[in-house]
């Protein structure tokens, strides 16, 4: 199980432990958006602090109909005991969880400040979601 | 590198990305790779499609170690959504 907290936004958020090619790491608490149809977004002050290499350019549709480009990177995650590779994207300056990164998982919230969110991967809990 | 010659070269990524999208991929695609992620090298129009879109950009670099790859996802213009607004993704 993978566990995080509301915060005083009553947003669900998540705390990752990132790492780069070198063993560098940086822990980012993220905003669980399930409107995000991605990975994860960092700043790119993220990016540069785990020295992460760019694997691919892209484009996403804001929810005010407004675009905005952005790279995305390669970085492993500790999930649920296990670490993980995922796609990482630089946009903007909040970290967001997206429903990629949760794919394959149940995901409760108590939503109340202070409020237990849960991620139990649906199949095994003891082994990661699928990429 | 400063951030507006980060967004110039983003934006000459996204111009010749959405170029090799649109005429050397769209061509090739078929019924069944809908809403599927491309991503596609925007020097030589070399592709791959997946429903996974971190399996189509690794395999695209397994035969292509150098591509500059745009990703795209088949039927939309944009690959990726965000809910939030640009206020809070700027």
């Amino acid at each position: 199980m993978i566990a995080g907290v509301v915060n005083g936004r009553r947003e669900a958020t998540l705390a990752l432990t990132l790492r780069g090619p070198t063993g560098a790491t940086a822990t980012v608490v993220t905003v669980i958006d399930t409107g995000y149809s991605g990975f994860l977004t960092v700043s790119g002050d993220v990016v540069r602090q785990l020295g992460l290499a760019v694997k691919s350019a892209s484009r996403a549709r804001l929810a005010d109909g407004k675009e905005c480009l952005f790279d995305m990177y390669e970085a492993e995650i500790d999930w649920d005991g296990h670490p993980r590779t995922i796609k990482v994207s630089a946009i903007g300056d909040e970290a967001l969880a997206g429903m990629k990164l949760l794919a394959g998982c149940r995901l409760t919230i108590d939503i109340e400040v202070g409020g237990v969110v849960e991620i139990v991967p649906l199949s095994n809990q003891s082994q990661p979601p699928p990429p | 590198m400063t951030a507006t010659e980060n967004d110039a070269r983003l934006a000459e990524l996204a111009r010749l990305g959405d170029y090799a999208y649109y005429t050397k991929v769209v061509p090739k695609l078929r019924p069944e790779d809908a809403e599927k992620y491309v991503a596609v090298d925007v020097d030589t129009g070399e592709y791959e499609a997946d429903d996974n879109d971190s399996d189509a950009i690794d395999r695209l670099l397994a035969r292509l170690p150098s591509a500059r790859i745009w990703m795209m996802q088949v039927g939309h213009a944009a690959a990726y959504r965000i809910r939030a607004g640009s206020e809070g993704v700027r």
